[in-house]
C-alpha cells in the first residue's frame, strides 16, 4: 500500500514536472530529504526516486526549459561549493587504497553540488523560496515526528535509535533540532490556521523526537536553537517563559534514565564515550598533519586499516590524555575532524569559509533588509532562521559525523537565493507588497 | 500509524507542488490556498496592519 501511494506521488509530480521544471526540482528536494525508500517494503524501494528527479530536473535546465528561472551567476557561495567539491574529488583521487566508501561520498558531494547549483538558478521568487522551505521541512520533520509521538505515548520512555538516512541517535538529533527553526519560520508566516498549527505542533513534535534520542549532542542543539530563536525574538521575555515552559515539560516528561545521561555532560574528562571522541579527534588531525593539502580521503575514519595506521598518534591534540586505543568506533566523532582528516587542511579551511560564509551572507541579506523596510521581513527572518539551523549543526556537529549531508549545503544555498532575490528586489522602486500567493 | 503520517505528508507535498503548478500556470492568477503565506510575520505585525490585510483578504 505505501509502495502505490509513494508511486502515485511521484507519477503526479513528474507529471507535473515535464511541464514545469520546478516541480521536477521539488521533487528532487523532497526524495533527497524524505528518503522514501526507506519507508517502502515493496518494489518502490529499490526504485532511485532521486535519482529520477535529479535527472529530469537538470535536463530540464540545461535545456532552458523553465521560464521562470535566472541565468546562472558564480557568487561566493557557488564558488565555495565548487571548490569545496573540487577538493572532495582531489581528495578521493589521492586517497588510501581499499577504501570502501571514498568514492560514495565524492558523488554524493558532486550530487548536493548538482542540487545547490539548480537550486541557484531555479527559486527565483518568494514564492518559490516558501514552496521548497515548506517541502524541505515537511521531508525533514517526517523522520522526528514519529519518535515525538512514541515519545508522549510512551510516557518518555521511548527511546529513538536513529535513522537509515542520518545514521545513529546523536546524527539523528542534530539533523532533526535543525529543522526546527525552519518549521517555526513556517508557524510566522503561514497565512492558514492549519498550516501555522500543524508547523507549531511538527516543531515541538520534533524536539520531542530530539529529546527522545537520548542524545546529548541534540540537547546542546536544541540549547542553541532555543538561544538563537530567542535572540532573534520581537518578543523575548514571552520567548523566555515558553523555553522555560518547554524544559519543566521535557523534564517532566523524560524518564530517570534520560536525565542521568544529561548529567554526565558535566564530567566528560571521566566518560568513556567523550574520551572515545577525543582519540577520533586525535586519528583525524593526525591524517591531516601527514596529508595537509588532500587528507587521507573521503570516509578515511570508518576505515579499519586507516584506523591501525593513525590509532597510536596524537595529531596536534597530544596535550590530551587518552586511553589506549581499542580498535571500536570507526567514525570521525566531529564534523570538523572528518572533513580536516578526510580532505586535509585545504578542504577544512573551504569547510569553515562555507560555513562563515552563512553568517556573511545573512549580515548582507540584512543590511538590504533594513535599507528596504517592511516589503522585505520575509527574507531577512528567513534568513535569520536558516542561520539559527547552520548554528545548530556547527555546535551539534562539533560531535557527531554529519559533514557531508545535503540538507546543511541546501540551507547554505538558500541563503545565497535569498540574498540575489533581496539585491533583485531593492534594485526595481517600491511598489505595493506583492500578494501574488495569496 | 507512520503509514498515516506518510499518507498525509506525501499527500501534502503532493498538493503544494500542485498549488504552485496552478499558481505560475495561471501567471499568479491562482493563489497557494491552504499554504498561502503571509506579508508579514505574526510577531511582526501591528493592528492596522492585521486589519487592512483582514481587509484585502476578504475583499
Amino acid at each position: 500500500m505505501r509502495d502505490l501511494l509513494v508511486l502515485g506521488a511521484v507519477v503526479a509530480m513528474l507529471a507535473m514536472g515535464l511541464r514545469n521544471p520546478f516541480i521536477a526540482f521539488l521533487g528532487w528536494g523532497w526524495t533527497a530529504v524524505m528518503a522514501m525508500n526507506t519507508y517502502v517494503y515493496g518494489f518502490m524501494g529499490t526504485v532511485g526516486l532521486n535519482q529520477i528527479f535529479a535527472i529530469l530536473s537538470l535536463g530540464l535546465v540545461l535545456f532552458k526549459m523553465d521560464k521562470l528561472s535566472w541565468t546562472f551567476e558564480l557568487n561566493r557561495t557557488t564558488m565555495l561549493l565548487i571548490f569545496f567539491a573540487m577538493q572532495a574529488l582531489a581528495s578521493a583521487s589521492f586517497a588510501y587504497p581499499d577504501m570502501g566508501r571514498n568514492w560514495e561520498y565524492c558523488a554524493d558531494l558532486f550530487k548536493i553540488l548538482a542540487f545547490c547549483l539548480v537550486m541557484s538558478v531555479s527559486v527565483s521568487s518568494r514564492v518559490r523560496t516558501y514552496v521548497l522551505v515548506l517541502v524541505l521541512a515537511l521531508g525533514m520533520s517526517f523522520h522526528g515526528l514519529l519518535d515525538g509521538l512514541k515519545l508522549i505515548a510512551s510516557g518518555g520512555g521511548h527511546l529513538a535509535r536513529g535513522n537509515p538516512k542520518f545514521g545513529d541517535n546523536n546524527h539523528f538529533a542534530v539533523m532533526l533540532a535543525m529543522v526546527v527553526p525552519i518549521t517555526y519560520y513556517l508557524y510566522q508566516y503561514a497565512e492558514s490556521r492549519v498550516v501555522r498549527l500543524g508547523s507549531l505542533a511538527v516543531s515541538l513534535l520534533v524536539v520531542l523526537a530530539v529529546v527522545a534520542t537520548h542524545s546529548r549532542g541534540g540537547l546542546l542543539c536544541i540549547g542553541v536553537m532555543a538561544m538563537g530563536l530567542l535572540a532573534n525574538s520581537r518578543r523575548k521575555i514571552a520567548g523566555v517563559v515558553v523555553v522555560v515552559l518547554c524544559v519543566g515539560a521535557v523534564v517532566a516528561l523524560a524518564p530517570d534514565s534520560w536525565t542521568e545521561r544529561m548529567g554526565t555532560m558535566k564530567e566528560a574528562g571521566d566518560d568513556g564515550s567523550f574520551m572515545g571522541r577525543v582519540m577520533a579527534w586525535k586519528r583525524s588531525s593526525a591524517m591531516a598533519l601527514e596529508h595537509p593539502f588532500v587528507g587521507a580521503g573521503l570516509g578515511s575514519a570508518s576505515e579499519r586499516s586507516i584506523y591501525w595506521k593513525f590509532a597510536s598518534r596524537d595529531g596536534f591534540l597530544g596535550f590530551l590524555k587518552t586511553p589506549p586505543p581499542d580498535g571500536i568506533a570507526l567514525v570521525a566523532h566531529s564534523i570538523y575532524f572528518q572533513v580536516m582528516g578526510d580532505m586535509g587542511f585545504v578542504g577544512f579551511f573551504l569547510f569553515l569559509a562555507l560555513l562563515g560564509n552563512a553568517f556573511l551572507t545573512r549580515i548582507e541579506i540584512r543590511k538590504r533588509v533594513k535599507a528596504a523596510g517592511t516589503d522585505l521581513a520575509w527574507a531577512g527572518d528567513l534568513a535569520d532562521m536558516l542561520v539559527v539551523s547552520v548554528l545548530a549543526f556547527m555546535v551539534g556537529g562539533a560531535l557527531v559525523s554529519i559533514a557531508y549531508q545535503e540538507f546543511t549545503f541546501m540551507i547554505l544555498m538558500l541563503l545565497e537565493v535569498i540574498k540575489r532575490q533581496v539585491i533583485l528586489a531593492s534594485a526595481v522602486p517600491r511598489a505595493t507588497p506583492a500578494r501574488a500567493a495569496n | 500509524m507512520e503509514a498515516l503520517l506518510m499518507l498525509v505528508w506525501i499527500s501534502a507535498i503532493v498538493l503544494i507542488a500542485y498549488r504552485l503548478f496552478a499558481h505560475e500556470r495561471s501567471g499568479g492568477q491562482k493563489g497557494l490556498g491552504i499554504f498561502a503565506f503571509r506579508d508579514t510575520a505574526r510577531n511582526r505585525e501591528s493592528k492596522g496592519q492585521a486589519a487592512k490585510r483582514m481587509g484585502g483578504r476578504d475583499a
